[in-house]
């Protein structure tokens, strides 16, 4: 069965406990930080740190209002994952329950997968020569949600199973008169494990435009091998047609 | 009597080995024997990568973290440095070896032995035998431009072959970019390649076959590199020859 996790940036109070949590269950370290405009530590998503709360302050100079829009981001989990499919060594698998995981074991840290990911998600260190991202708490899932959403204190993230999700999200864009990200057509990427639903169109919040299907570097990644067939055939004839010419030389 | 020496006539066709070739090559020029078997490793440890990826991910990876455990993080620059040793100690051992007589067995099986080293060791440091690729492919581009002797062996095949070499060069720095190492050391470069980022492994991939097709389809392809490195040194001993003969 496929589960999913519903993430509603409206009810966001920007406290972090996912971030944390997720730090703590994944045995990661914090890292040291400096000030940015980012409003939020550290900066942004790292080897080291698989969720990020997103803080962006939008003013109206007209009506001298403020409104903070704070926002989980993470791996989306797609259902066709291009990281997946562009790592030459098979080191990133999407599971029957719904978590994209890489194997560390395997990664040669070779980084198509951070150029495939339209998120810009995975995250390499050139320290260590691997790439990792959130797991979606596979460890956990199904029997226990993911960290992230057990410590949400304002059912922000809320876990379960796909469709239980999908049908939320559409009650919830409903209240809000809003969009869902995640599940729209099958876009993006045949539809993510992470949905949201917001208030605002997904522009606002940053949210790139991802297709249905795979991004077209991936195809290229993967056929381009079969390239090899008509140069097999080429070497062949030229190797022959080279034997003919030293067997003609020789008789000469 | 005459001071005239005997010179022993040539074979035709000459003997095209392995050794024979890596013997005249590293005879001739230093650089173009490291700019071809540089070359020739970055296209066996691309190529086992990229097709036997699922079954050696797991080996290079393992091996990597072995040596991670040893020699800490900077696993990767050490294998690189050890890799440009050994690389450099095989090269003057072979230029050395080069000027004597020795059985053909004994060199191939010698050649053989390093060059299997070699890629084992460019299998998990491919992105480091490229950096020192780079290098190579400049001081080899300044010699051929400097030196008649070298250019004038140089084909067609030969330049698109070095237009293929600059695509490959430019991806491979924008995949490395992605990270830190070339970002460290030249900041403005993220600036320069995040813009194809997003296609560098696309395109160096499919470079990379299209290269192979392009080698084994055109005349003097498959194995320019082979013809032309006997080439140079089929020349040189033939005006070697010349030259004692005039004396």
């Amino acid at each position: 069965m496929e589960y999913a996790v519903l993430v509603d940036p409206a009810k966001c109070v920007g406290c972090r406990a996912c971030q944390v949590t997720c730090k703590r269950w994944n045995n990661k370290p914090g890292e040291a930080t400096t000030f940015s405009n980012e409003w939020t530590n550290p900066p942004k998503l790292s080897f080291d740190t698989y969720t990020h709360i997103k803080f962006e302050l939008e003013h109206d100079d007209n009506t001298r209002n403020t409104k903070w829009r704070f926002f989980n981001w993470r791996c989306m989990h797609c259902h066709d994952p291009a990281c997946a499919e562009a790592c030459p060594v098979g080191a990133i698998t999407k599971h029957e329950e719904g978590p994209v995981v890489v194997n560390s074991d395997k990664c040669i840290g070779c980084k198509f997968c951070v150029s495939a990911c339209p998120f810009d998600i995975p995250q390499f260190d050139a320290e260590r020569g691997k790439v990792d991202k959130c797991h979606m708490c596979y460890d956990r899932v199904p029997h226990k949600e993911p960290a992230c959403v057990q410590s949400c204190p304002t059912d922000a993230l809320v876990f379960g199973t796909r469709e239980t999700i999908l049908q939320k999200a559409k009650d919830r864009k409903a209240e809000l008169n809003g969009y869902i990200y995640g599940d729209v057509d099958n876009k993006p990427l045949g539809g993510t494990s992470f949905i949201y639903v917001l208030d605002e169109d997904p522009s606002v919040y940053g949210l790139p435009e991802v297709g249905e299907n795979l991004p077209q570097t991936v195809p290229v990644i993967k056929y381009s091998k079969w390239l090899l067939i008509p140069a097999a055939l080429g070497g062949l004839a030229y190797l022959v047609s080279w034997r003919r010419r030293r067997m003609m030389e020789k008789e000469k | 009597m005459t001071g005239n020496k005997e010179v022993p006539e040539k074979k035709y066709p000459p003997e095209v080995s392995y050794s024979a070739v890596t013997k005249g090559i590293v005879g001739t020029s230093l650089v173009s024997s490291a700019f071809h078997h540089l070359m020739a490793i970055l296209l066996i440890t691309g190529l086992i990568t990229d097709l036997f990826g699922p079954w050696v991910g797991q080996w290079i990876s393992s091996t990597q973290l072995f040596a991670q455990g040893y020699v800490g993080a900077q696993l990767n620059n050490l294998a690189g440095v050890l890799f440009i040793l050994v690389f450099m100690i095989y090269l003057a051992y072979r230029g050395i070896y080069a000027q004597m007589k020795t059985a053909i067995g004994v060199t191939l099986f010698v050649d053989l032995f390093f060059y299997i080293a070699m890629v084992a060791v460019g299998l998990f440091a491919h992105g480091f035998v490229g950096a020192l690729f780079i290098l190579v492919f400049v001081i080899y581009i300044v010699k051929i431009s400097v030196f008649n002797k070298e250019r004038m062996v140089f084909t067609v095949t030969n330049y698109i072959d070095f237009l293929l070499y600059f695509i490959l060069i430019i991806t491979g720095m924008t995949l490395s970019s992605l990270s830190k190492p070339w970002v460290d050391l030249f900041p403005w470069l993220f600036d320069v390649l995040s813009p194809i980022a997003f296609y560098g492994p696309a395109i160096h991939i499919l470079i990379t076959y299209v290269w192979i097709v392009f080698s084994a389809v055109f005349p003097g392809g498959i194995i320019h590199g082979i013809a032309s490195a006997y080439l140079i040194s089929h020349l040189k001993k033939k005006s070697n020859a010349e030259k004692s003969r005039m004396r």
